[in-house]
């Protein structure tokens, strides 16, 4: 068994924030509390190391004959330079704020655009990746919410019986989407059971 | 008629018997002292083995009183040889042979058992002492027999005893000095063995040196055996040396004289069938009186030609050397006689070769005439492809111990006095070729099936097989991907040049905007300067599908006097959320920011640090974004716990984390306004919470702030533009997906068509 | 919240730990049950060999879901592939690489990576770069993982976690780049976007049924048969509880 100490940690752990949280007594709540306060720490403890990490990899394939990447060098100056200015300046300052209103905002939404246009091409090109029924029903179905997330229904030219479609319509994919959902909830109901039985040890080596 | 068992074989004999006359041992045991002495036996031996009598005597063990002179006087003198000890008679029908014939028996055992090919050459004293004494016999004494073999050698075959004539056509077969053994290629005969000197009966030296004074006339032919002074140097017996058998001693005659003749009589009629008859045997009876023959002699004749004896050495030498162990061939003619169980008639002797394997010689030795003569077919009669079919072990060479008669008596143990219990010979003696198996094998269909499915299987391993060709996504052609890229673009911007949407503005509204909007403007109206959480958990990407909807919403907030807690969930929500509070607040010139407004820290952990927060607002989340404390604010002055809050405003672009928030929050916040403004992609996740009322009121993308902009008239009325951009772009895209599923399913239908078409 | 409903959620939990305590169990009597043919997985195994023996690289996404949110239980299904995926391909020229766009998921990574080659004997091999972290929010994650696609010779990208739709730029990528591709996630626009882009995609639930066609443990093929009743035991649910309300008794 690997990392006994580690698996009774977690299944003690967990065990008491599930029934903390099924009974709150004051004896359960307050210990919940307290781990919960360790998990907030060690969650940005993590992303500090996780942006770390990022940096040396990125330090690495400057250096690496192999793999050489020169666009890790623009990576490791912008990294350097918002790291220095956030830490002087604050996150509040007039000075910072645009490195993400008018740097990060900008780019960011320019990648959902582009996958506006990269979703548009699949969808043209659907019958060649799936050719069966299921791809037909999801171009139709596509075609019609896109429609009617339009607008162009709302308006009172709509005939009775377009509104009647389109309140049955708008209950579909609340629909699908609660059975699908009620079978990723089952799922993780027992992907977590799986941690609390110490049958999965993600965190032990 | 009276008889007696005899305590050793059990067999009958007459009364009067003193000897069995099946196993010539004694049939008076209490005479006798047991094998290996009485005492011994009536100390060691069990009760019941007791009560059934005393052992059986030996005959090397028998009183010497009851032996005959000649016999006994035979004794002493092999009890002085060297070789005494050695001999261990184990039967009744050894012990009918003279102790000096046992002896050269024994010893030619013991050689085969040894080493044939190798034979130990003899001591040259006791070889030269034993041709001195015959050639000083044979020189020096006129011996009856040697005037009576003297006639013999001149005489015609017809005046030739019977018994001389059988043994003369025995021995007529010439030896070759080459022999082939299966097609091998052919090897020249071994040395002849020599005889061992002192293996030889002392009445046989007896009679060498009778035959002395002949010596000089005996001019033996030296050209077909090996001979010389390298072969007298070595101690071997040349043809010169062998007596001629001119003299029956007195003590053989005496001693047939004295046996009863039912012996010889029963043994010719019992078990020995074959083998001669004592009469044959003894040539005395066939010998012409000494009177017969001249006294002056010319030469010594010996009784067999030196033809006879060269010829008898050498077919004594082969069939040694080939392994055949036939014991009584080894032995001359005249002493082959008297042993019983060896000496097997010709009729049934097994020849030892295959008839294909036989040399020339000795398939020419086999007369076909005798064959034919015992009714037997001979094997050369047999038709070619019988001879193939025949298995080999037919005509296998069999040892002749095989088809002896085991009539050995087991003299100790709890087997004694049995007879032919234990096998006479070990097993490794039984020569005999490997089986020569047929090449082709009897295979059933069955066999011949599974033989057929594992060489494809074998085949098959070794045949390289192609890997299937996954069909492979092909990405889209630069073409396409550049020409939908350009129509996008290009309806996008002639949309939001023109301002001109394709339909009207909605004016049909859900159900969850109109409870978001109107929740939003009556919050003032149920509590004055409403204090609203604004949880941020949104990516910048996401931030401008409801960027119209949020400002509107704050602004509204801050129209109402609200004070507004901000609660950053992601990493630039922060940033986000100040930039938005302040161009919401922009639109409220008297509105006091920095007053009415608190941006809280980063809150890391997510949900995990919603869950903290929900239960202890105060310990999850101390400080502001400044890094203040956040509860000595103004707008958090007397909130301890999420129920001093008026509403929760999430503004989200995940279902997801929205759902995060429903699920540790809104249990702790019952009855107060839960309103979302959510990405379009979330909208179909968050409607189950719609309904369920857990969310109050919603507005999804950029409908939902064209909606809530048509529901709470603002200043700067609707962003017709983007309206029309939205809608246009919408339409543009529903019809090209229409096209390429149009495309794709006419292309796929030629492609059945085709595949039909080749079918 | 009622008393009634954290009793039942107790009870619900404590028959499912049972459940799959008892078919954990080597079967005995009752019948083993086999997984139905999926074909992504086949085609994942046949995949996985090529790109060991060609000395291509593996690049394996975790999703930027954080360990302690809902959606961490796609995230862990991650790491049980990961953990399964580099056991099975350490020893090639370019070992497997897991990507993420969270903090603690990316530690997590590394941990199951290390704990891969140390049962394999190799921790010498382990390299601790080949768990990173691309971005740190969702859009950043799906950007930082382009360069991979594109420069780092990966013949399979495996997309095992929670994402949204900018999950759509890695499989356009991979396309481009003729990688072989197996996606599964909880998310419903991400699975929406998977569908039109992947090859291969895994829809719903199937998500958590990749332990178990990995071979990984028999408590994940356990798993999916307590997922399985369950199922059933809500179907059943649902429906007795609208007929109850059709009738008013509810």
């Amino acid at each position: 068994m690997r990392s006994p100490v580690a698996t009774a940690i977690a299944i003690g752990v967990g065990l008491i924030v599930l029934l903390s949280y099924l009974f709150p007594l004051p004896v359960l709540a307050s210990i919940r509390m307290l781990f919960l306060d360790w998990a907030i720490i060690l969650a940005a403890v993590a992303g500090l190391v996780a942006i770390l990490n990022l940096f040396s990899v990125h330090w690495r394939k400057i250096g690496s004959p192999r793999e050489r990447d020169y666009y890790s060098l623009f990576f490791i100056l912008g990294f350097i330079f918002t790291a220095i200015l956030g830490l002087l300046l604050g996150p509040t300052d007039e000075r910072i704020r645009p490195l993400i209103t008018s740097v990060q905002l900008p780019v960011e939404a320019s990648l959902v655009g582009l996958l506006t246009i990269t979703f548009v091409v699949s969808a043209v090109r659907l019958f060649a990746l799936h050719r069966s029924w299921i791809s037909g029903l999801f171009l139709a179905s596509t075609i019609v919410f896109l429609l009617v997330g339009s607008g162009i229904f709302l308006t009172n030219d709509t005939s009775p019986v377009i509104k009647e479609v389109l309140t049955i319509l708008n209950i579909l994919p609340g629909a699908g989407a609660r059975g699908i959902l009620l079978g990723i909830a089952l799922g993780s109901l027992l992907t977590g059971l799986r941690i609390l039985l110490g049958m999965d040890r993600p965190y032990s080596e | 008629m009276n008889t007696v068992v005899c305590p050793q074989c059990g067999s009958s004999n007459p009364d009067k018997n003193e000897f069995c006359q099946w196993c010539y041992a004694p049939l008076h045991p209490e005479s006798t002292s047991g094998f290996g002495g009485s005492e011994s036996a009536s100390i060691d031996l069990p009760d019941w083995l007791k009560e059934a009598g005393p052992l059986p005597p030996s005959p090397t063990e028998a009183s010497d009183e009851e032996l005959p002179d000649w016999l006994l006087s035979l004794r002493q003198a092999s009890e002085t040889s060297d070789f005494g000890e050695e001999i261990q008679p184990t039967s009744g029908e050894e012990s009918f042979l003279t102790p000096d014939l046992e002896k050269i028996l024994s010893a030619d055992k013991d050689e085969e058992t040894e080493t044939l090919t190798q034979p130990e050459p003899l001591a040259q004293e006791d070889l030269t002492e034993w041709i001195s004494r015959l050639q000083g016999e044979e020189a020096t004494e006129e011996a009856p027999f040697a005037a009576e073999s003297t006639p013999l050698t001149g005489q015609s075959e017809e005046e030739l005893p019977e018994w001389l004539k059988a043994l003369r056509e025995q021995e007529e077969p010439p030896v070759p000095e080459t022999y082939v053994v299966e097609g091998e290629a052919t090897s020249p005969l071994p040395e002849p063995e020599p005889f061992v000197a002192e293996s030889l009966p002392e009445w046989l030296k007896d009679l060498s040196t009778l035959s002395e004074e002949g010596k000089e006339a005996e001019t033996l032919p030296t050209e077909e055996v090996a001979q010389g002074p390298e072969v007298e140097e070595a101690g071997l017996i040349t043809p010169e040396a062998i007596p001629p058998f001119t003299e029956i001693p007195e003590n053989i005659t005496a001693w047939f004289e004295e046996t009863p003749a039912s012996i010889f009589e029963n043994r010719s009629s019992g078990v020995y069938e074959s083998t001669p008859t004592p009469e044959e045997f003894t040539p005395t009876t066939e010998l012409p009186p000494t009177d017969e023959i001249p006294e002056e002699s010319p030469e010594v004749i010996p009784a067999f030609s030196e033809e006879d004896y060269a010829a008898w050495l050498d077919h004594l030498k082969i069939e040694e050397t080939l392994e055949e162990g036939n014991l009584a061939a080894q032995i001359p003619a005249f002493v082959d006689n008297g042993i019983a169980e060896t000496a097997p008639s010709p009729e049934t002797i097994v020849p030892p070769f295959i008839e294909s394997e036989l040399p020339e010689w000795l398939a020419e030795a086999e007369s076909p005439a005798e064959g034919a003569e015992s009714g037997v077919t001979p094997a050369a009669q047999l038709p070619e492809w019988l001879e193939a079919m025949r298995p080999v072990e037919a005509v296998a060479p069999t040892p002749p111990h095989a088809e002896e008669e085991d009539t050995r008596i087991e003299t100790s143990g709890p087997l004694a006095g049995f007879q032919g219990v234990l096998p006479g010979e070990p097993e490794a003696l039984r020569y005999s070729r490997p089986p020569i198996h047929a090449v082709r094998l009897n295979v059933s269909e069955k066999q011949r099936a599974y033989a057929a499915l594992l060489e494809s299987l074998v085949t098959a391993e070794s045949t390289p097989t192609p890997l299937r060709v996954q069909k492979q996504v092909t990405a889209p052609s630069p073409i396409l991907r550049l020409a939908i890229t350009i129509v996008l673009f290009a309806i996008l911007i002639t949309g939001w040049a023109s301002a001109t949407p394709p339909s009207a503005l909605p004016t049909l509204f859900p159900a969850e905007a109109v409870a978001f909007a109107t929740t939003i403007n009556n919050l003032s109206a149920q509590h004055p300067a409403p204090r609203v959480l604004v949880g941020l958990d949104i990516d910048a990407g996401f931030l401008p599908e409801i960027h119209t909807a949020t400002i509107n919403t704050l602004s509204d907030l801050m129209r109402q006097d609200a004070r507004l807690v901000f609660l950053p969930l992601q990493s630039n929500a922060p940033v986000l959320g100040l930039a938005m509070a302040q161009e919401a607040a922009q639109q409220i010139p008297g509105y006091a920011l920095s007053e009415q407004s608190v941006h809280l820290g980063y809150l890391a952990g997510e949900t995990t640090g919603l869950a903290a927060f929900a239960y202890q607002p105060r310990l999850g989340m101390a400080t502001t974004l400044e890094g203040q404390p956040a509860w000595d604010t103004q707008p958090l002055i007397g909130v301890n716990s999420l129920q001093d809050f008026d509403a929760i405003l999430l503004i989200t672009d995940s279902g997801e984390r929205a759902r995060g928030w429903i699920e540790q929050l809104r249990p702790l916040f019952s009855e107060r306004p839960f309103l979302v403004i959510s990405s379009a992609q979330a909208a179909p996740y968050l409607a189950p919470y719609v309904q369920s009322e857990q969310i109050n009121g919603m507005l999804t993308g950029l409908l939902g702030s064209i909606l809530y902009t048509r529901l709470t008239p603002k200043v700067g009325g609707e962003n017709l533009a983007l309206w029309s951009a939205y809608q246009w772009g919408s339409l543009t895209i529903a019809l090209l997906i229409l096209l390429g599923a149009l495309a794709g399913a006419t292309q796929a239908l030629f492609q059945a068509q085709k595949s039909r078409s080749k079918r | 919240m009622s008393t009634i409903l954290p009793i039942v959620a107790f009870v619900i939990i404590l028959v499912c730990a049972g459940l799959l305590f008892f078919l954990t169990l080597p079967p005995k009597r009752r019948p083993r049950w086999g997984l139905r043919p999926i074909t992504a997985f086949s085609e994942l195994i046949r995949s996985l060999g090529l790109s060991v023996e060609e000395g291509t690289r593996l690049h394996l996404t975790l999703g930027h879901t954080g360990i302690t949110q809902p959606t961490s239980a796609s995230a862990l299904i991650g790491l049980q592939a990961l953990e399964r995926i580099t056991a099975v391909s350490s020893i090639s020229d370019r070992p497997p690489l897991a990507t993420s766009g969270e903090g603690s998921l990316t530690l997590l990574s590394q941990s199951t990576q290390r704990a891969a080659y140390r049962l394999n004997n190799a921790l010498d091999l382990y390299d601790p770069q080949r768990g990173r972290l691309t971005g740190v929010t969702p859009l950043s994650y799906a950007a930082g993982m382009l360069p991979i696609a594109h420069d780092e010779n990966v013949s399979v990208h495996l997309m095992i976690g929670h994402y949204g739709p900018e999950i759509g730029l890695l499989c356009e990528a991979a396309v481009r780049n003729n990688a072989f591709t197996l996606a599964a996630s909880d998310s419903l626009s991400a699975q929406a976007v998977l569908f039109a882009t992947t090859k291969q995609p895994l829809i719903g639930e199937e998500l958590f049924a990749i332990p178990a066609y990995l071979q990984t443990s028999p408590a994940h093929v356990a798993s999916l048969r307590v997922q399985d009743l369950l199922r059933w035991g809500v179907i059943l649910a649902l429906v007795l509880s609208a007929v109850l309300g059709v009738f008013g008794w509810l």
